[in-house]
């Protein structure tokens, strides 16, 4: 004789004891075993759960139990149980999903795990206590925003001027996203500062900071040009994200009326005279922009004076020097003036020679936030050699060419100041 | 015998004419410090009436050896000329002479004596006016120039030297260094 029967879910586990009773009586008693069933995950819904966000989900199977636990191996996730619903068939577990930011998984496993039907659960050998199924995680998205001075700018143009102070900020990261690295692209031609020691011994340019969430530049050449921040993600999945900003940069026009002097001598003064060298500027701002301010900032390339105790021998001794025209700036006035002079010595010297170049740079500045850039040069030279005639001095030659004036962005740096001469 | 090269007798002969030139020129003029203002070493009488250079400094007296000293200088032209000048630098503009306690003048420092030691050269050298009415106000550190180290009072003066009237001194101010 076959029979066949179905143990329900809520069968009490343990030894069950079957027998057949016929018109003769009941039989002797077989015994069998009732164990709760292994639970099974037939779906999980949603199957991908987003990073960064908290997800409902769905996890239907069957032999869940009346109070199952979910876990997951991820254990950035965390899960909470909502409902259980170990009657219907299938079962069913809702609840949510909270995927951190930072979670660099791309996938994870589920289990359910049953705790039985009110009596714990009970379970013969080789039988699990829990069923599983995978889910997979999908990145956090990154999709920063550009703000400039608190102003979304991302995908916008902006028109600025040489010199102004561009001071972007990237937003729109998801809070908690730990990122590999970020950058920003900075086309155009940019620097980071401008930076003058307060005593004036030292002039330098440094880049702009592009490796952090802010970045401050200022461009120096006028153009078209962009600013592109990216943004890459730790971890397996190292998503990124970019957005760009573009510029129109706009610089001021300019007209320098240079004119120069001669050389004189008064008494024992040695003087390119006139004055020397007079540069006169007239700065027309880029349309939409103030006046901003000029300064000159006066370089000597090369400074040497030669002095003789014979004439037509050899100098006994040579003084050079090179670097800052003495303090900076040389002056912030529209009008560029120098007489460099030397004091002729009769008592040790017959003869003198002096042969400087300089280089003399307009910068401009857009505003008070801004820094000085330069937006030309003047390149010029003086030289002269004098001798002693009786009680004075008598020129022998003199070169004192005009200035050489063209539009430059590079910034005048120096290290050394040409006060400080070396004499040998 | 031993005979001069035509070079060397035409240096040699100019070099005693220069030489005794600038030595008479000396003997009015030589200073302890030989510098552009102070070589003449003497106030200008030509200078016009109104026109004076103050000095004063700020920090309370006295002051530590070695310690800063921020001289204020105050140039002001009450007259009714137009005064012309050279802009160069703070310390070749405005020539500071410190007189240690011990009556002479207080040494230079490295930066005094490269500003105050032959050669004198002068690259940024603007012409600037000074108007009637006009005031003109800087500022100078004189421990660049001095060395401020001994116990007791100096003396300071300041000297500018003006381009059509000669130099024109300051007053004077004591200081006590402790």
């Amino acid at each position: 004789m076959n029979v066949h029967y179905t143990v329900g879910n809520t069968a009490r586990t343990g030894q069950h004891s079957l027998w057949v009773t016929t018109v003769a009586g009941p039989s002797n008693a077989g015994t069998y075993m009732v164990w709760d069933p292994t639970p099974v995950i037939t779906s999980i819904s949603p199957s991908t759960w987003q990073a960064g966000t908290s997800t409902p989900v769905t996890i239907t199977g069957m032999g869940f139990g009346t109070n199952p636990g979910v876990t997951v191996s991820d254990n950035l996730v965390a899960f909470s149980v909502t409902s259980v619903d170990s009657v219907s068939n299938p079962n069913k577990i809702t609840g949510t999903a909270t995927v951190p930011a930072n979670d660099s998984a791309t996938s994870t496993i589920v289990a359910v795990k049953s705790n039985g039907y009110g009596q714990g659960f009970q379970g013969g050998a080789g039988q699990s206590q829990q069923g599983t199924g995978s889910v997979s995680i999908a990145p956090v998205p990154i999709a920063p925003r550009i703000m400039l001075d608190n102003v979304d700018v991302t995908s916008k143009s902006t028109t600025v001027a040489i010199g102004q102070k561009i001071s972007l900020a990237a937003t729109g990261l998801p809070a908690g996203l730990t990122l590999a690295s970020q950058n920003w692209d900075l086309t155009g031609t940019t620097i980071g500062d401008y930076t003058v020691l307060p005593d004036s011994s030292k002039a330098t340019t440094t880049p702009a900071a592009t490796d952090k969430q802010t970045v401050v530049y200022y461009y120096t050449i006028q153009g078209s040009s962009t600013a592109t921040y990216t943004a890459k993600a730790a971890g397996a999945n190292g998503q990124t994200g970019s957005a760009t900003t573009s510029f129109i940069v706009v610089t001021p026009t300019y007209k320098i009326t240079p004119d120069h002097g001669t050389t004189t001598i008064t008494g024992n003064q040695l003087q390119y005279s006139g004055p020397g060298m007079t540069l006169q500027a007239v700065v027309t701002p880029p349309q939409g922009f103030g006046p901003g301010s000029i300064q000159w900032v006066q370089l000597v390339p090369s400074s040497t004076l030669s002095l003789f105790k014979s004439l037509n021998h050899a100098p006994y001794q040579t003084c050079s020097g090179s670097g800052l025209d003495t303090k900076y700036p040389a002056t912030t006035l529209s009008t560029f003036t120098d007489s460099p002079n030397l004091t002729l010595d009769p008592i040790s010297n017959v003869e003198e020679q002096v042969d400087d170049s300089y280089n003399t740079y307009l910068l401009w500045k857009p505003n008070s936030d801004g820094i000085f850039v330069s937006i030309a040069h003047a390149v010029w030279s003086w030289a002269a050699d004098v001798v002693s005639s009786g009680p004075g001095w008598s020129l022998k030659s003199q070169t004192a060419p005009g200035a050489v004036v063209t539009s430059t962005s590079i910034f005048p740096i120096w290290s050394t100041n040409v006060t400080s001469q070396s004499c040998h | 015998m031993l005979r001069l090269n035509p070079v060397t007798n035409y240096n040699l002969f100019h070099r005693v004419i220069n030489t005794l030139f600038v030595a008479a020129a000396c003997l009015v003029c030589c200073a302890c410090s030989y510098a552009q203002c102070m070589i003449q070493d003497k106030a200008s009488d030509t200078v016009p009436k109104g026109v004076s250079l103050t000095i004063s400094i700020d920090q309370s007296v006295p002051i530590k050896a070695n310690g800063k000293v921020l001289v204020k200088l105050r140039l002001e032209n009450k007259s009714n000329k137009v005064l012309r000048m050279w802009d160069r630098f703070v310390e070749r503009d405005f020539e500071l002479r410190v007189v240690a306690p011990y009556g002479t003048e207080a040494p230079l420092t490295d930066f005094g004596k490269s500003i105050r030691t032959p050669p004198f050269r002068n690259y940024r050298n603007m012409l600037i006016t000074v108007a009637p009415g006009q005031i003109v106000r800087d500022e100078q550190e004189l421990t660049r120039v001095y060395v401020v180290k001994e116990q007791g009072w100096y003396s300071v003066q300041a000297c500018r030297d003006l381009i059509d009237f000669g130099n024109l001194y300051s007053n004077r101010i004591e200081l006590e260094v402790k």
